[in-house]
């Protein structure tokens, strides 16, 4: 009776489906996020010449579990000033683009684990056959939170900082959105999964280097990350627009700004690095590795290549000073907006000379 | 049947926070209520088959022209005394929160192993409000209509920039204490 209930392929299916479910958001919330502050910190040690964090756990591993507990049991402070409504609901605006965009990543080409499942399902939580446009969707969304947070606060700092981001943000999306462009002409797809296999052959980095150029800044400029990390200048504006948030609502901005960090660098994988495949012409299948018995091995590695990324954007900030405002507009306006237009000319020139070839 | 219970959840959503949209006394709060009903009507979208155009209703009126709304609302700053007190609102929140986690597990569920098919007879085929398909009705019959849309956003831009554009006043020469003058 049981073992004819476990084996039924539909309970195969929708336990597959509520795994991968709870498996990648806890990954992303209660792995990548705590290991990447502790690896923030301690690669920010390491650049300036001192220890960082190493007394909790090995290796001080344990402290950002440290400091999560510490926010979630710290008194809640609420200024009196403010708009409480707004207030409340900022922090959750930001968590809640953050999962979403997460949900459309797929980790590893449509697989049957093995032989376990009846038909070969994606490791993705969500299969949407938009899943591009939608997480350009999605990701403009998370401006709100930032707007909501700081005119709910109150406060010059955060009014002063959320403007500069929503300002920033909003441009740099259209930078971001017209490098995608040529992304999708030279896949031929706005399905993530289906972008990812369009690379077996060639990386879209090397037809797409320039989009790649303008793609790689404006995804700093979208995370607020330095060298753009104006709207939290904090020698200038506290930590602008959470500078009035204490305890967990300001743990859920900044559990936000990891997440976000870890679906850009995948899409940038995604879109330039060829997802999951192993070297630039070097299939998996050309190197004869099985996939259906070694069905892990794609999405180890793609995880490998998401932690250089964002090892990449540590090394980044602690080795770059911060742009000044009129330099941040004018790069991303004057810049990054005509190179990605120009692109998308050389990108479809490149595609019609090779179809006609 | 499931997509008939969800087209009704949907379609009282969407006219609740339409209603909530005018009946608020407060714009920022009114705002914030149009994109929560713009969820909705992408999730509409999402039942009649066509993925791409809900994501991009979220994308054009959720994610860029309603910042905008919001923008002016909260750089406007009216004065609180003009749009009467601050009641409580917290349940609003609460709703918003739902509206979009519920929003979420209708992707979910579009995207799960039980597919949600679009009713019986309403689509003309499989493909109907796919990229392919939209795409190339755009660019084949629609095409002067499309590239007439086109050139009128174009338009408007470089009327923007005509509008927004102030002749820069002639340099005069400044300097700084700790540079030489010229003689």
């Amino acid at each position: 009776m049981v073992e004819t209930f476990l084996s039924n392929p539909d309970f195969i299916k929708w336990a597959f489906f509520a795994g991968k479910i709870l498996l990648l958001f806890g990954l992303a919330f209660g792995v990548v996020a705590p290991v990447m502050i502790w690896v923030e910190r301690r690669v920010a040690g390491l650049i300036q010449d001192r220890y960082g964090p190493n007394r909790v756990g090995p290796f001080g591993l344990l402290q950002s579990l440290a400091d999560g507990i510490k926010l979630l049991l710290k008194e809640d402070l609420r200024p009196t000033e403010i708009r409480p409504v707004f207030y409340l609901l900022a922090p959750i605006l930001s968590v809640i683009p953050a999962a979403m965009a997460f949900a459309v990543i797929p980790f590893g080409p449509p697989t049957t684990l093995g032989g376990l499942l009846p038909t070969p399902m994606r490791l993705q939580i969500a299969e949407l056959n938009v899943g591009l446009v939608y997480v350009l969707a999605i990701s403009s969304l998370s401006v709100y939170a930032i707007a909501l947070a700081g005119w709910a606060s109150n406060n010059k700092f955060s009014v002063l900082g959320s403007l500069r981001a929503s300002a920033q943000m909003i441009s740099y999306e259209l930078a971001a959105g017209l490098a995608i462009v040529s992304v999708i002409l030279l896949s031929g797809s706005v399905d993530l999964m289906a972008i990812a296999q369009s690379q077996t052959e060639m990386w879209n980095i090397f037809p797409g280097f320039l989009a790649f150029l303008v793609f790689l800044p404006a995804i700093f400029a979208e995370t607020n990350r330095t060298p753009f990390d104006l709207p939290e200048a904090e020698a200038e504006l506290v930590v602008g627009y959470h500078t009035e948030y204490s305890g967990i609502k300001f743990g859920l901005f900044f559990l936000a700004e990891y997440v976000n960090m870890a679906t850009v660098s995948a899409l940038c994988i995604l879109f330039f690095f060829g997802g999951w495949e192993f070297l630039p012409w070097l299939s998996w299948e050309k190197i004869g590795v099985d996939l259906n018995t070694f069905w892990f091995i794609p999405t180890i590695w793609f995880f490998t290549k998401i932690a250089a990324f964002l090892f990449f954007f540590v090394w980044v900030r602690w080795t770059l000073p911060r742009f000044r405002y009129d330099q941040l507009m004018s790069i991303g306006w004057k810049t990054l907006i005509p190179i990605a237009l120009l692109n998308i000319l050389i990108t479809t020139t490149y595609l019609v000379f090779e179809k006609a070839s | 049947m499931l997509q008939q219970s969800l087209f009704i959840i949907m379609a009282a959503l969407v006219l609740l926070t339409a209603g909530l949209v005018a009946f608020r006394p407060r714009p920022i709060e009114s705002a914030m209520w149009l994109i929560l009903n713009f969820f909705f009507t992408a999730g509409l979208y999402v039942l009649l088959g066509s993925h791409f155009v809900a994501v991009i209703q979220i994308l054009v009126y959720a994610g860029a022209i309603m910042v905008l709304f919001v923008f002016v609302i909260l750089l406007l700053n009216l004065d609180p005394k003009e749009l009467g007190d601050e009641t409580s609102l917290h349940w609003s929140s609460v709703v918003m929160f739902v509206g979009m986690l519920s929003f979420l597990l209708l992707i979910l569920h579009v995207a799960g192993p039980q597919t949600l098919e679009p009713m019986e007879g309403l689509l003309p085929d499989s493909k109907f409000g796919s990229v392919e398909a939209l795409a190339q009705k755009l660019l084949t019959d629609y095409v002067w209509g499309f590239e007439l849309a086109g050139v009128i956003l174009l338009l408007a831009i470089v009327g923007v920039g005509m509008l927004a554009y102030r002749k820069p006043k002639p340099k005069t020469p400044k300097f700084l204490d700790h540079q030489e003058r010229p003689v």
